[in-house]
């Protein structure tokens, strides 16, 4: 293990591999493709994992005339029916010999063939990939500055910063495959307003990382370090990307890896500790333990026993009283999950425990109640996936002590390879509590609720196609702004016109029904239905290797539980993208005009950002948004990135509330980022 | 003068969705923001519009609104294409004696690929209230045009991005800051239809559609419907060979006819095309 370690730090620091252009190009690759898969949410999420899975196949291919479907699985682009019509034609046709036969496969258009075939390789012979390892590393370095002064860092009376540290954020991430078995990965960060190097924090605030090594024989895979895992369709355990609704109607199952190492920035959530992974060729056996210092804002009782009242997930570090609340509390996660599987049909079970240093006390409010309090909980699940003719069908059921326990069950179905369908219900027990819980709910604590969701993909003539879905939910408990059991529903049309692989557009429609409290001032107020209806068009034109235009409109019109209208919410964003030759360098540059006077009416749409870097922040508020980014090749294995980005209102004079205020109506940021591949 | 503080109350609607001092024949004065436009009247909308100018092109128009004198502009244009981008200047006067507001523009456009063409436009507002009062400001525009195919063309422009605003007694006030864009079909090369959005940052958007075609060898007919408040436009070209004759007006149910009137001269002997 030494000489392995020794070798792979001597290849980081010799640099004589020499990728091909190529290979240069796949994290950019796959940070395209990521971004594609990005816009259709308005979460903002951590899609980082998905680049490096990317990243990961296209330097190990996977042989398609063996793959299995877990393999396929981690192919983000493909749904569940293109994967499973694959392998159907695979059962019927023998193997494939080339790209140009899987375009016979049901569901595999043009552009997803295009995507897949750096991923995949024909090799019949040996059935096994046979492709030379190199190893390599991958080195970012990111820095990025607010121009403006916040509040926070002007010096008081005493001569104090409210703000310990200086306004640099920065972020360093190494990843080294150094070979077939071994693969390592580092990543740290210190936010706006910490402190580095000084004070209470001896180094950046937040460090982690992972040593994976991958025998695949009887020990499949051991990580230390930092790791995501996944069970079922995410009841008991989701620490990766849990599945939400989008106008990817049918993708609701669960599709994240049982585990994997992680690298992520994210200081809340994910498990940091060892996992096991062993097993054969149909079943696996995974013990893992986390343990981890979290953040937690404590309360000493009378007695002088301490309390949890809230767990801090923000990762913030920048004030005496949230370094106070750094890493004060231990969190323990243990447990085991295996899995058999047999022809079409997988089993799952597994067992997770939970444990807090100091029991959670969040404060009396009614809807809490369902919330999940105490210092320990244990979670048992049992998980089964299977195909009966063409119906695929994934389940979870999982427990929680006595209590009723929760159930998903969810189908997929393609009818005459034209159009496909899924639907789900799930139902989870009032008093179910699963701490690192995240299956695909309404709420994002699911206790009492009970839901029914359809949705369907179908091509229409004249290159046109359309998805949808429908999902109704009931809680039976009350909830956030909610004072009685409630229910509500969540419709979306997307209609796509693709004329050609330059050329997309989407036209888009949402409609919410969501309970909420007729009046906020008043308690025990009736329920009522906040209506939301939100329209999107968008437009993007790929004209050639250089130029790229995506236009997007969204009109948002809310209508409140009591009646009234909210003023409509605009937004209107032209985007333009140029590559230089030999995609050396490019530029992107955005520019947005925002009008939503309240909160409800916001606009959620995803930016463009340096590889690594994902937001999808809130336009609220009315003004205008620019960004432009530029990254440059500099020499070859070493590109760098620079991006400024300005929000500028026109409806006040300053810019955020408390210590994070700005005196202005403009905030902007500058980043930089320099990426070392070796 | 009290008559010009009325009319703008009464018709705050109108006045706050037109973004440019003069509103051309061809785009404003119909309804329409006209981010498709091509050709000399895209000097008031989308600057890339100008790159399809072939020939130098000397321009005047006279638009007027409600029949008021006080709510009247006039405009003079230049256009010259070099052989690396298109060059445009002008000049305009808004408004009466005593308050008016007086603008030089000078804009460049370029045709980047047959598929499309870049514009961009810096224009310096002068304005003054009776002798007393003077404030300047310069503002920014930029567009692009796209044809994704021979019988569509995207258009897509920004006008004053940076949210620059008068200054006056160091109070800031209203300076228009707003997207437009447009989707133009053409099923035949001599009829287009165009459905537009324009987005003003303080204002309600303002869609529009507009129907486009020649009635006969020289004869363009245009009509638009566009909204909110629901206005109706009509327009006409006579296109003879050098010149060009636009006109267009609109109906306000309550404030009545709003109307703009151009001519353009096109140098066509020292065409680039020769």
């Amino acid at each position: 293990m030494k000489r392995l370690l020794i070798a792979s730090l001597s290849l980081l620091l010799c640099q004589a591999y020499l990728y091909p252009q190529s290979a240069q190009q796949d994290a950019e690759w796959a940070a395209e493709l990521i971004e594609n898969i990005a816009e259709q949410s308005e979460l903002e999420l951590d899609y980082s994992f998905l680049i490096d899975n990317l990243i990961k196949l296209r330097h190990n291919p996977i042989n398609i005339n063996s793959a299995t479907r877990e393999e396929l699985e981690q192919i983000p682009f493909l749904s569940d029916m293109q994967i499973e019509a694959l392998l159907f034609q695979r059962y019927q046709s023998k193997d494939f010999f080339s790209i140009y036969e899987l375009q016979v496969v049901e569901g595999l258009d043009r552009r997803t063939l295009e995507y897949l075939e750096p991923l995949i390789t024909f090799d019949i012979a040996t059935r096994e990939v046979k492709r030379s390892f190199r190893p390599r590393a991958d080195l970012f370095a990111r820095s990025q500055f607010q121009l403006q002064k916040r509040q926070g860092y002007e010096k008081g009376e005493d001569g104090n910063t409210y703000y310990l540290g200086d306004r640099f954020k920065h972020y360093l991430r190494l990843e080294i495959e150094a070979t077939r078995q071994l693969e390592m990965g580092f990543i740290s960060e210190k936010d706006q307003g910490e402190q580095m190097f000084s004070g209470d924090i001896k180094t950046m605030d937040y460090i982690s990382g992972y040593l994976a090594w991958k025998p695949e024989k009887f020990v499949k895979q051991v990580i230390a370090g930092q790791y995501r895992m996944s069970g079922g369709q995410g009841l008991v355990l989701q620490t990766g990307m849990a599945p939400v609704k989008s106008s990817d109607a049918v993708s609701i199952r669960n599709r994240q890896a049982r585990y994997r190492p992680a690298l992520s920035a994210a200081e809340a959530g994910g498990l940091s500790g060892l996992m096991l992974a062993m097993g054969g060729e149909n079943y696996s056996i995974t013990p893992f333990i986390s343990l981890k210092k979290i953040d937690g804002r404590l309360d000493t009782l009378e007695n002088n026993d301490i309390v949890i009242r809230s767990l801090k997930s923000d990762g913030y570090h920048r004030t005496l009283t949230e370094l106070s609340q750094r890493k004060n509390t231990l969190e323990t996660i243990y447990g085991v999950q295996g899995h058999y599987t047999y022809k079409k049909l997988v089993l799952e079970t597994g067992y997770l425990s939970y444990h807090l240093e100091y029991p959670l006390q969040t404060d009396s409010s009614l809807y809490k109640r369902n919330y999940f309090q105490g210092s320990s909980n244990s979670n048992f699940w049992l998980a089964a996936e299977g195909t009966i003719k063409n119906v695929h069908l994934f389940s979870e059921l999982a427990f929680n002590g006595r209590v009723e326990p929760a159930l998903w069950i969810g189908a997929q179905h393609s009818v005459k390879g034209i159009m496909d369908l899924a639907l789900a219900v799930r139902r989870i027990g009032m008093d179910y509590r699963a701490p690192l819980g995240a299956a695909l709910t309404e709420a994002a604590q699911p206790a009492g609720e009970s839901g029914f969701y359809a949705g369907f993909e179908v091509p229409l003539p004249a290159s046109l196609s359309l998805s949808s879905y429908l999902d109704y939910y009931r809680h039976k408990w009350l909830r956030y702004r909610v004072d009685a059991p409630s229910d509500g529903y969540d419709y979306l049309a997307s209609l796509t016109h693709k004329p050609n692989s330059k050329w997309e557009n989407t036209l888009r429609y949402r409609h919410r029904d969501k309970p909420l409290n007729i009046s906020t001032e008043e308690r025990g107020a009736p329920v009522g239905a906040q209506i939301h209806n939100q329209f999107r068009i968008q437009s993007r034109y790929n004209a050639d290797e250089h130029w790229t235009f995506t236009f997007r409109a969204d009109l948002q019109k809310v209508k409140q539980a009591d009646g009234t209208k909210s003023p409509d919410g605009f937004y209107i964003a032209q985007d333009i993208k140029y590559s230089g030759t030999a995609n050396k360098w490019n530029v992107t540059a955005r520019y947005a005009l925002f009008d939503t006077e309240e909160y409800d009416t916001r606009v959620y749409a995803y930016e463009p950002d340096v590889m690594y870097s994902f937001s999808t922040p809130s336009y609220y508020g009315k003004g205008s948004r620019f960004i432009i980014m530029g990254k440059w090749t500099l020499i070859p294995r070493l590109d760098l990135w620079i991006r400024y980005a300005s929000w500028q209102y026109s409806d006040r004079d300053t810019v955020g509330s408390g210590q994070a205020m700005i005196t202005g109506n403009v905030s902007s940021e500058l980043k930089f980022q320099l990426r070392k591949r070796f | 003068m009290l008559l010009v503080v009325i009319i703008g109350l009464l018709c705050g609607q109108i006045l706050a969705a037109q973004t440019t001092l003069f509103q051309s024949p061809t785009t404003a004065m119909l309804g329409t923001p006209g981010a498709s436009e091509k050709g000399e009247w895209a000097f008031f909308s989308n600057p890339a519009g100008l790159a399809f100018l072939r020939e130098p092109v000397a321009t005047i128009g006279y638009q007027n609104d409600f029949n008021l004198k006080e709510l009247s502009s006039a405009t003079a244009l230049l256009s010259y294409p070099t052989k690396a981008l298109n060059i445009s200047g002008g000049y305009l006067r808004s408004g009466f004696e005593h308050f008016n507001t007086q603008q030089l523009s000078l804009k460049f456009s370029r045709i980047m690929a047959p598929w499309l063409s870049l514009g961009v436009g810096f224009s310096h507002s002068m304005s003054a209230l009776g002798a007393s009062e003077q404030d300047k400001i310069t503002t920014m525009d930029a567009g692009f045009r796209l044809m994704p195919n021979s019988s569509l063309v995207f258009g897509f422009y920004t006008i004053n991005p940076a949210q620059t605003k008068w200054r006056k007694h160091e109070y800031e006030s209203y300076y228009p800051s707003a997207v437009a864009a447009s989707l133009c079909y053409l099923p035949h090369e001599d009829l287009n239809i165009e459905f537009s959005i324009l987005k003003d940052i303080d204002n309600d958007p303002l869609a529009s559609l507009k129907l486009e075609g020649k009635a006969a060898n020289a004869i363009i007919l245009r009509g638009t419907v566009s909204g909110k408040p629901l206005r109706l436009g009509f327009g006409a070209g006579l296109h003879l060979d050098s010149l060009h004759f636009d006109m267009a007006m609109n109906h306000h149910r309550a404030l009545g006819f709003s109307s703009a009137f151009g001519i353009s001269y096109y140098f066509t002997n020292l065409s680039r095309n020769k």
